[in-house]
């Protein structure tokens, strides 16, 4: 009798142990953040495109322009709800002269952009419009907003996937752009 | 208005679930048959109040109303109207809401099938039931709202993610669930048991269909997501030991194991508090399933989005239910008494190897998984348990089993006569030898250790073949005769040697596409051949096309025999979709009965040639056709069982009654 109670207190036991991994895994998890397989575009060069803005008097977007300076590429459109949660913290990251703001619009129309950027503010140095998506996909996006990185050689150094956040902002970008910088 | 009806539709079920999960359990302890009988109106209401929040959210995804934001995450108004319902649990949310509909409904279908089981049991075991359902609503109310509205609405959705636009990916998820779910209603049995602390053969000759039900159904859905990762994937495997699968496979192992031991509990009265903890365990499997699927804590290529966050709501759970139950468990597990005595050899003895082996297999399968986290957590490298640990580790297991699976039905209960056993298998035994011999001619060069798998698979179909022809006594009663006594076995016999027949057909097709296969990776311009193992493939040529929500690349190839004749035409594509840009491989399969041939495009070359990836699988169709005899055998199991499992009534019934004396 007394080794059966054993038996049947051992499943419990190990589920205890079990949990506590769980609890650590998840910890863990919690503090490194994003743990989302990288980008295949984080190390690579930036791929060919010249793509033209949505009118005749505001910078388009090419691979050349790209270079020089830390640049920042923001996919966005004017159909995007996350896109327009986030604009006001790019905003804020155009102030910054230590880095150019490049926006492409994906999957859209010169006209909707032109409107919408009328409306809620133009914190872009240039713009491409990518009405086609073709060039979202040579840079791998899978949905927008998205957000990269590329160093003054023109190499991607860095993705983010999804809306921009004021931790993400302050924890990653603003780190890595003080570290180009230098 | 329709998604806030489905989100009231959601809280209402949320109340009815906690009046569920508490009023009936007091009832069973003090007796009161009123507030008993609330368990199964209350199950009733659940369900269709949440009948009504998945139709509400449907409706929102097949009208696309860009303004819930998870349509707008997950659908496109350009994507086909199957894909439309089939991105409603395309999602965390969704799938999450299909989880909590199919538990509330096994839960409406235990009171309306259980019509004669004691009043205590069956409360408490919707009460138990119920508990879960509060768990996993207020997960969905609190965490991740399926509802939730976006202000402004957009005019386009993201698309559900391409991989997932599939036929064989659309059913995937509901058969999963109703098989995980469907083991949700074991462990209430098991839970509800060890309250009543009563266990007994009428408890197993319960909870076997229910188990049945749910391992006929995770059955199909680890069929269904397997075969669409081989055609849809394009690397050609049908099995990659990949976190999510193993999530799935756990629970199905130990679901295996338990069917099994039910029966010994069923027959003999012995083996209770083991199925008791089996069950539990299961049920256990599928809900730890969920958490690594979800919780972000083990990476896996998978559709869910990781939420940490969410998995710490979810770890909260799993220790409420499975801390919960193994407590109740060590407390009461002990004072169950055990039943009738056997010997080593005998059909129970055959019964508890087949459970060890199977739970073993399990423990291995659940170490590989999480040695990762177990490293992790421990200060070491980010590690992946890839395949060769599982190929070391769970086939040597796997084989034993598959012996006994062979040997065990023809024990006698309580004392067996392995001689006897043996004798019986001397014929088939002779046949598989001679012919593995000359297969193992064949095939020595390609993979010897292939011969070992075919072997026994051979042996396992020639043991059925044999049990069938010995059963319908051919050789005492004629042939005439036999085939009628054929046609009147048990139903349950016939469940189970379909069901071990799939299994040889499954073993024989896992080897062929794994031991067996040609694989060969070349460049080809339009107009070029090259051969594959016994065949020849040219390159025809490449094209684009448009489909409704995507642009393709579609490649057009042939096997050609050596005679020149063109055996099969192949339309290989490359899927570019338009809503996130996402790209898909589609291969092109031309299937016989003995084997595949498989081709994938690749890229583009800069000379025009075009990157090919072609394998020839033999035997790799048997894995389907395997798989489909087991959930066949599982179904029609089900059918024998559910005319004795509503026994007490029918009895008067004529035909039962007929049945019943033709059978004896």
């Amino acid at each position: 009798m007394r080794s059966l109670r054993l038996y049947a207190i051992l499943p419990l036991v190990l589920f205890i142990g079990l949990t506590a991994y769980f609890l650590a895994g998840l910890w863990g998890a919690q503090n490194k953040g994003n743990r989302f397989i990288p980008s295949a575009m984080v190390n690579k060069p930036v791929p060919d495109f010249n793509l033209p803005s949505f009118n005749q008097n505001f910078p388009a977007l090419a691979t050349a322009d790209l270079k020089g300076k830390t640049q920042i590429v923001n996919f966005f459109a004017s159909w995007c709800v996350p896109c327009l949660a986030e604009h006001p913290l790019i905003t804020k990251l155009s102030k910054r002269d230590d880095v150019e703001i490049n926006g492409i619009a994906y999957s859209d129309t010169g006209k909707n952009i032109a409107k919408w950027l009328n409306k809620h503010g133009n914190p872009y140095d240039r713009v491409g419009v990518d009405a086609g998506r073709r060039i979202g996909i040579d840079w791998g996006v899978t949905g927008v907003p998205e957000t990269y990185i590329i160093n003054k050689g023109g190499v991607i150094i860095y993705k983010h996937g999804g809306p921009l956040r004021i931790d993400v902002i302050n924890d990653e970008i603003i780190p890595l752009l003080e570290e180009q910088a230098e | 208005m329709t998604p806030e009806l489905g989100h009231y539709a959601l809280i209402l079920a949320l109340f009815v679930a906690f009046f569920q999960s508490t009023i009936p359990m007091w009832g069973a302890a003090r007796n009161n048959i009123y507030a008993m009988n609330f368990a199964g109106h209350a199950a009733m209401a659940q369900f269709l109040c949440l009948l009504v929040a998945f139709a509400s959210l449907t409706q929102a995804f097949v009208t696309s109303d860009f303004s819930v934001a998870n349509v707008v995450a997950n659908s496109h108004s350009l994507q086909p109207v199957l894909y439309k319902v089939s991105a409603v649990w395309g999602n965390h949310e969704g799938s999450l809401l299909l989880w909590v509909v199919i538990l509330a409904g096994f839960g409406a279908l235990v009171h309306f099938f259980g019509g004669n089981l004691p009043p205590n049991l069956k409360s408490r075991t919707l009460a138990v039931q119920a508990m879960i359902a509060v768990g996993f609503l207020l997960f969905l109310l609190l965490t991740s709202n399926p509802f939730a509205r976006l202000d402004p609405a957009p005019f386009e959705g993201r698309s559900l993610n391409p991989l997932l636009q599939d036929p064989g990916l659309a059913f995937h998820p509901p058969m999963l669930y109703i098989g995980y779910v469907g083991l949700s209603i074991a462990y209430s049995f098991a839970v509800a048991a060890l309250i009543e602390g009563k266990v007994d053969a009428a408890w197993a000759r319960w909870v076997r269909p229910w188990t049945l039900l749910a391992w006929s159904f995770l059955t199909a859905g680890i069929m269904l997501g397997s075969w669409w990762a081989y055609y849809e994937l394009g690397w050609g495997g049908f099995w990659y030991w990949d976190p999510v699968e193993n999530a799935s496979f756990m629970p199905w192992l130990v679901a295996t194991a338990l069917l099994h031991s039910a029966i010994v509990v069923e027959k003999r009265d012995t083996l209770k508090t083991w199925t008791i903890l089996l069950a539990i365990i299961a049920f256990s499997l599928s809900l730890i399933g969920t958490f690594l699927v979800r919780s972000g804590i083990l990476t896996s290529v998978h559709a869910f989005a990781n939420d940490p966050e969410r998995g710490v709501f979810i770890l909260l759970l799993l220790v409420v239910a499975i801390g919960g139950s193994l407590t109740l468990y060590a407390w009461r597990a002990p004072q169950l008494k055990g039943g009738g005595l056997f010997r080593p050899i005998s059909r129970e003895g055959g019964l508890i190897l087949n459970n060890l082996l199977l739970t073993s297999a399990c423990a291995t399968v659940f170490l590989g998984t999480l040695y990762p986290l177990f490293v992790e957590v421990l200060g070491g490298d980010r590690v992946s348990v890839g395949a060769p640990y599982f190929n070391a580790t769970f086939v040597p297991l796997i084989i034993p089993l598959l012996l006994a699976l062979v040997v065990g039905p023809k024990l006698a209960w309580k004392r067996g006569d392995i001689w006897a056993a043996m004798a019986g298998l001397r014929l088939a035994f002779f046949i598989t030898v001679i012919i593995s011999l000359g297969v193992g001619i064949l095939i020595w060069q390609k993979s010897a250790v292939a011969i070992i798998g075919l072997s026994i698979a051979l042996l396992m179909m020639l043991n059925s073949v044999g049990d069938i022809y010995t059963r319908a006594g051919f050789r005492k009663s004629g042939f005439i005769k036999g085939l009628k006594r054929l046609i009147r076995l048990p139903r349950a016999f016939w469940g189970m040697t379909l069901a071990h027949l799939g299994v040889a057909f499954l073993v024989a097709g896992a080897t062929g596409a794994t031991l067996l296969t040609y694989e060969k990776i070349v460049a080809l311009k339009p107009g070029q051949v090259t051969q594959l193992s016994y065949f020849n493939i040219r390159f025809d040529g490449a094209n684009d096309v448009t489909g409704p929500n995507y642009t393709a690349l579609r490649g057009h190839y042939s096997a050609i025999s050596n005679d020149g004749e063109i055996i099969a035409k192949f339309t290989p594509e490359r899927r570019r979709y338009v809503g996130g840009g996402q790209e898909t491989t589609e291969a092109g399969i031309k299937s016989t009965f003995w084997d595949d041939i498989y081709v994938v495009i690749g890229d583009r070359g800069e000379d025009g040639s075009y990157v090919a990836r072609l394998y020839h699988k033999p035997l790799a169709p048997w894995l389907w056709w395997g798989s489909f005899l087991m959930v066949s055998g599982g179904f029609i199991s089900l059918s024998d069982r559910s005319l004795r499992v509503g026994a007490p009534k029918r009895i008067g019934d004529n035909a039962v009654i007929k049945n019943k004396i033709r059978n004896a």
